[in-house]
Parts: C-alpha cells; structure tokens; sequence
C-alpha cells in the first residue's frame, strides 16, 4: 500500500466509497439476490410462486437443447459483432487520434453523436434501410438486379448489421482511451530501424494497442449479448437470444423461475467470458 | 564526388512549421566528415530538434538538401536510410524487452538468427547491458534506457549515428559518464554523429566540430577552441562561457575608444571598423594586481564576490562599463566589497565580435 493512500485514515477512504458502494448494492446486488432466489422457489400448476426451494427450473433450462441453442446464439451473435465491430471502428480511432486538421473534435464528436439518439429509434432506421420496401430493396429493384424485393430485416444477418453500427461508437471510445500508449515517435523509430510501413503496424502498433481491441472486443461482446431491443425488433421473431427468451418468459409467460434461472446463467456466461478475457491479458503481458 | 570533407552534407536547409511566421531553421547549411562528430548546440527552442529531424527524413524540410556520402535524401524513406537515431524521449518499444528492442532493426532486415544473436551479444556487453537482457523497458532506470536506446541504434550499424538530447533526462553524474562513454564509443566505431545539446559544456567537450544555432540560423560552425577563443557574433560569445562586451570606435591602428574605459590597446587580428564595434573579454583572461607589460589597466570599484568552489567571481564598475572578473581561489587578501582595484588584461586577450544580426 502506497504511503499517500496510509496517509487518509480509513473512515475517510469508507466515506468516500460509501455513496458508490451503496449505488451498487440497491441496483445491483440486491436485484441479483432477488433474483436468485425468485429462480429457486417452487411454482404451483397455475403459475403461483410457493415458498421453498427447488432447482427446477435450473433442471429444466438445461435439459432443454433449445437453451443450449439458444444459448449458442447468443454467443454466436456477441462473436460476430465484435468480430465486425472492432475491425471497423479501429482505423476510425486511429484516424480520430492521428488528424492534425482543424475539424478534429468535430469529428470525434460525430463518431460518437449515435449514442446520443436511442437504440430503439436507430432500430428503426435500420428497418427503414433494410426493409422490404428500404432503401437497399428500392435501389436494387430500380437497378433491375431484383425483380422481386427480398426480406433482409428479418433474422441474424440483420441484427447483427444493426448491432454492429450501434456498438461501434462504443469500441471506438474505448479503442481510442488506448491509443496514448502509442506515441508517434516509437513508430518512427521503428521506421529508422529499418521497418517498412507493414511490419511497423504488425510489430509495433499492433501489439500495443491490442489491450485496447481486446477491451473494445469484450465491451461490444457483452453489450451485444445482453441487448434486447435489437434483436427483437431486427430478428422478426426470428432470432433467439437469452435476452429475447428472458423477456419473453417475464412478459408473455410470466414464468418467472425459467428468467430468474437465465439471468443467473448469463450473468455465469459474462462471468467466465470476462475471466478468460483477464487469462488471456495477463498471458499477453508476460509474453512481451 | 564522395569526398571525406562532405560525407553528410546540408545545404540551405529550411523549415517553417504551419501556423508561425518565423521559420525554425533558416538557411541551415553545414558539412562534416567521416567519423566526425558534430554537435548542434543552442538555447532551446532554436530549431535544434527540427534540423536533427530533417536530417533523419522525420520532418520534411520545405527547401534545401541532405546528402549522405554525395547521395541525396530527398525522397528516401525513412527504412532505407539506414540511420541510428537515439530520440529525447528514447522512444523504446514499451513491449518488448531489452534484448528483442535491441534486436528489433535486425528482425525487420531478416538477418539470420546466428548472426542477431551474436550482434545483440555485441551489444549488449558494448553496453555493460548484460544480466538486463530480459528485463521489460519500463523496469530499467534512465541511464540503462539510454544505453539500450544507443544499443538499439547502433546495432543496425548506422550510416549516420544522431542523437537528440541523449543525457538530458539523466542525473548530473550519469551525464558526465554517459558522455565520456559516448565519445570513446563513437571514436572507436568511428561512426558519424550528430549530437543535439543545449549544454554548452557537453558539446565543446564531446565535439569535433560545433555548430552553435539562435534563432533558427547557425551562427557559427568550428572546432570547440575555435568557437570558444574566437566566438564570430555576441550571441555565441555570451552563450558559451561568460564574457565583458564593450562598445567602442576605432581610434587609430592598435587602439579604439572604448566608453567609459578610454584609450585600449588592440591586438593586430583586428581590423578597422565603422561607428561602434563590440569588443569582447573573457572574466578569466581580466588580471587583479599590478598590470603585466603592454597591459590594458584601470580601476574598478567591487560591487559583489560570489564563491565557486574553485574560483571567484568578482562583479565591478569601471566608471560607466561593468567588468565581470573570475579569479582561481584563494583570493588575493584585501578584496572586499566597495573596495577599489587595479584590474588589467592584455590586448590578445580582446576579441572583436559582430552585433547580432549583423
Ligand atoms: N511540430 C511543431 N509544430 C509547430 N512548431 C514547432 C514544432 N516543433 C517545433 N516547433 C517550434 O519550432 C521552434 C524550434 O523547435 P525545436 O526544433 O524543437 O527547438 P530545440 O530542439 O532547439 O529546442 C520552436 O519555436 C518550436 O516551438
Ligand atoms: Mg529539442
């Protein structure tokens, strides 16, 4: 422990965290309590939450292959947004920090102005664009490639189209809190050394900001996982994601032990998503 | 033409950064020879950094040239011009360690593992870097940063060795040792260098040639006693060592009319010139006590001693001119403050210097 944090005596440091901490315990901790024990109460023939405990509804989630398939499309989804995400929103980070022009803050600021406007209306717009009477369908018919417009807002390619731009200003935010790592000069004396533009990037600027696109991977990844909006707007009613089966199971089911019992199953997914992400880091910076 | 006179060749280098009016280097034109060792010496802020820059290809200039070994360098990119530069800042890869930044100009070449590995070896002992090979960058001191930091550069076995203020960052001791270890290193490998200080000290002491820079201009290029025995302009004379600047006319052959000191003998190098002239005495070349033969003398009231350790420095009024004195310790008995002394120095010791900006 440094000396300056001995320096505070610890009622200091207690006051200090207290408002956090309590934030975090009225909406969070105890909704997640709540929840797991809502997950493990009985349920009587009509629906009714009886006093006990049983872990039925644990039993039947994952008995059922359709959680499991669910389950794998919930990942699957997460990996191709990040997939797509990230790559994206890189050489825009790394424009954003590079620029010398005048209009930089400007354009820093329109990458991430879509988080201003909310999810739900940027939903729409990608309906508006991908519809069967969309943009895309309109230009493709008037070309005469189609003679007859085809769905593309219904099911995964779509959503994780919609997902892909809406997350993206966040991977370019975090992907940018990173790249102070990355300091002109190390680059160009790895040009002096005798690197060619190619193995500058490979050697150099890759591997420091991988940290960041990592982070940048997890954070699209997991607020993929976790949305709802989007995939069941996009998805048509096509596309099963735990998110989408947990509202269902609150909203038109009301059972409400099998969401409890998804909730505490997702929340285990980011759990050990996270754990292998800090594996993997730590494993990186003993590498180098 | 590849002459040794002019292995690196600079010619009217200049640049002017957007947004200022000024131009931070000016007409920068300068030769060295092979093996030499030059260093760029000035206040900061001169343009020290951004000569160093266009001479590595990092800053493009907006005219002039750079030619290494009579070949041009304009349009030459940065990975083929095979150049060690050691930057202020050291600019190590924070990811790698010691031996892989070493070894790093070597990978990019595709030298074989053998012949890298026997090179970093070099290096690493030419270093005394040996026990650190595995160490990460951003747990070594500065000192072993600057060494991995001139490993790293010569590794690739320059053409050109340029170094930016390399002991900038280092504790006063380490500065004298690393620049000591500098000059024997580059002597033995008798590699070209361009060294970058602000430090007059280090650069008359590691130079073969000094280029001394104000203002964006090079105000003087010679050997270290050229430029401290026969400093071309005040602007170097003040910079480098201390000195008295009197303003005079030209009186008759030999002597000038100096104000507020009189009549002053001149040595013979001096040539006639217009109107008021600057002339220029060194503190240590100013006598105390009975003047020498063919001496300038006069009086002068002491207005302030400061201690030195091994000298003093003695602060006087010679009726209007104000004459700065350094006298090796000990002190002559009967200097004190308010006292009146006889003070006098011989006229080879008097220089003729230019008025800035002329
Ligand atoms: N990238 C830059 N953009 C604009 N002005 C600069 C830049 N780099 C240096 N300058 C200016 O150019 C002048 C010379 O700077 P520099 O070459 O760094 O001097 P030195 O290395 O001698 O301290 C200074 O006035 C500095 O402010
Ligand atoms: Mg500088």
């Amino acid at each position: 422990m440094s000396e300056s944090m001995q320096a505070h005596p610890r009622w200091l440091r207690g006051l200090l965290l207290a408002p956090g901490l309590l934030a975090l315990a009225v909406t969070f901790i105890l909704p997640l309590i709540w929840l797991g024990r809502v997950s493990v109460l009985p349920r009587s023939g009509d629906g009714v939450s009886l006093p006990g405990f049983t872990l039925q509804a644990y039993q039947h989630v994952l008995g059922d292959g359709f959680y499991w398939w669910v389950l794998w499309k919930t990942v699957w989804l997460g990996i191709l947004t990040a997939a797509l995400a990230v790559p994206m929103a890189f050489p825009i980070a790394l424009f954003l920090a590079r620029t010398t022009t005048r209009w930089r803050g400007v354009l820093a600021a329109l990458a991430i102005a879509p988080l201003l406007t909310s999810t739900v209306i940027r939903t729409y717009g990608w309906m508006v664009i991908l519809g069967r009477h969309g943009m895309i369908n309109d230009m493709l018919l008037w070309s005469g490639l189609l003679t007859m417009p085809v769905r593309l807002d219904n099911g995964t390619l779509a959503t994780v189209i919609a997902l892909t731009e809406i997350l993206m200003p966040y991977a370019i935010i975090s992907i940018l809190s990173n790249l102070g790592r990355l300091n002109i000069e190390i680059e160009q004396a790895a040009a002096l050394l005798g690197a060619t533009p190619l193995q500058v990037f490979r050697r150099v600027i890759l591997p420091l900001l991988l940290p960041g696109l990592m982070t940048a991977a997890l954070l699209v990844f997991v607020l993929a996982v976790s949305s709802l909006v989007t995939p069941q707007l996009m998805g048509g009613g096509r596309v099963f994601v735990l998110a989408t089966e947990i509202f269902n199971e609150t909203t038109v089911s009301l059972n409400w032990q099998i969401a409890g019992a998804l909730s505490i199953l997702l929340l285990l997914l980011f759990g050990g998503v996270i754990s292998v992400y800090q594996r993997i880091l730590s494993r990186m910076e003993e590498q180098f | 033409m590849v002459d040794a006179a002019s292995y690196l060749s600079i010619r009217n280098l200049r640049k002017t950064y957007p947004g200022s009016a000024v131009p931070a280097v000016a007409d920068a034109t300068l030769m060295l020879e092979r093996g030499r060792m030059l260093t760029l010496l000035g206040p900061s802020g001169c343009g020290k950094t951004t000569l160093l820059r266009m001479l590595a290809g990092l800053t493009i200039p907006d005219s002039g040239l750079v030619l290494i070994g009579g070949r041009s360098m304009v349009g030459v990119p940065l990975h083929k011009r095979n150049m060690g530069m050691v930057f202020q800042s050291y600019a190590l890869f924070p990811h790698l360690n010691v031996v892989r930044n070493i070894a790093f100009g070597l990978e990019v070449r595709g030298l074989s593992d053998t012949a890298r590995r026997r090179r970093v070896g070099d290096m690493i002992d030419l270093m005394h870097l040996g026990g650190l090979e595995h160490r990460r960058v951003s747990d070594l001191s500065g000192g072993q940063r600057q060494r991995v930091a001139l490993a790293r550069a010569l590794a690739i076995e320059p053409d050109i060795l340029l170094l930016d203020e390399p002991l900038a960052n280092l504790d006063i001791k380490l500065r004298g040792i690393m620049r000591d270890e500098i000059r024997t290193l580059q002597r033995r490998l008798g590699i070209t260098s361009v060294f970058v200080t602000h430090d007059q000290e280090e650069a008359l002491s590691i130079a073969d040639v000094v280029a001394v820079m104000s203002g964006g201009h090079i105000r003087q290029i010679g050997t270290p006693v050229e430029i401290y025995d026969r400093p071309s302009c005040r602007f170097v004379a003040s910079f480098i060592g201390r000195g008295n600047f009197l303003s005079a006319r030209y009186f008759a052959p030999l002597c000038a009319d100096v104000d507020g000191l009189g009549r002053m003998p001149l040595p013979d190098n001096i040539r006639p010139w217009n109107g008021t002239g600057t002339l220029f005495v060194r503190p240590h070349h100013i006598h105390l006590g009975a003047p020498q033969a063919g001496a300038y003398s006069c009086t002068a009231r002491v207005e302030d001693i400061v201690y030195a350790g091994d000298r003093y420095i003695i602060t006087t009024q010679a009726g209007q001119q104000r004459l700065c004195v350094e006298q090796p310790a000990p002190l002559p008995a009967g200097i004190s403050i308010g006292q009146d002394i006889p003070l006098s120095w011989l006229p080879r010791d008097t220089r003729f210097v230019w008025e800035d900006g002329t």
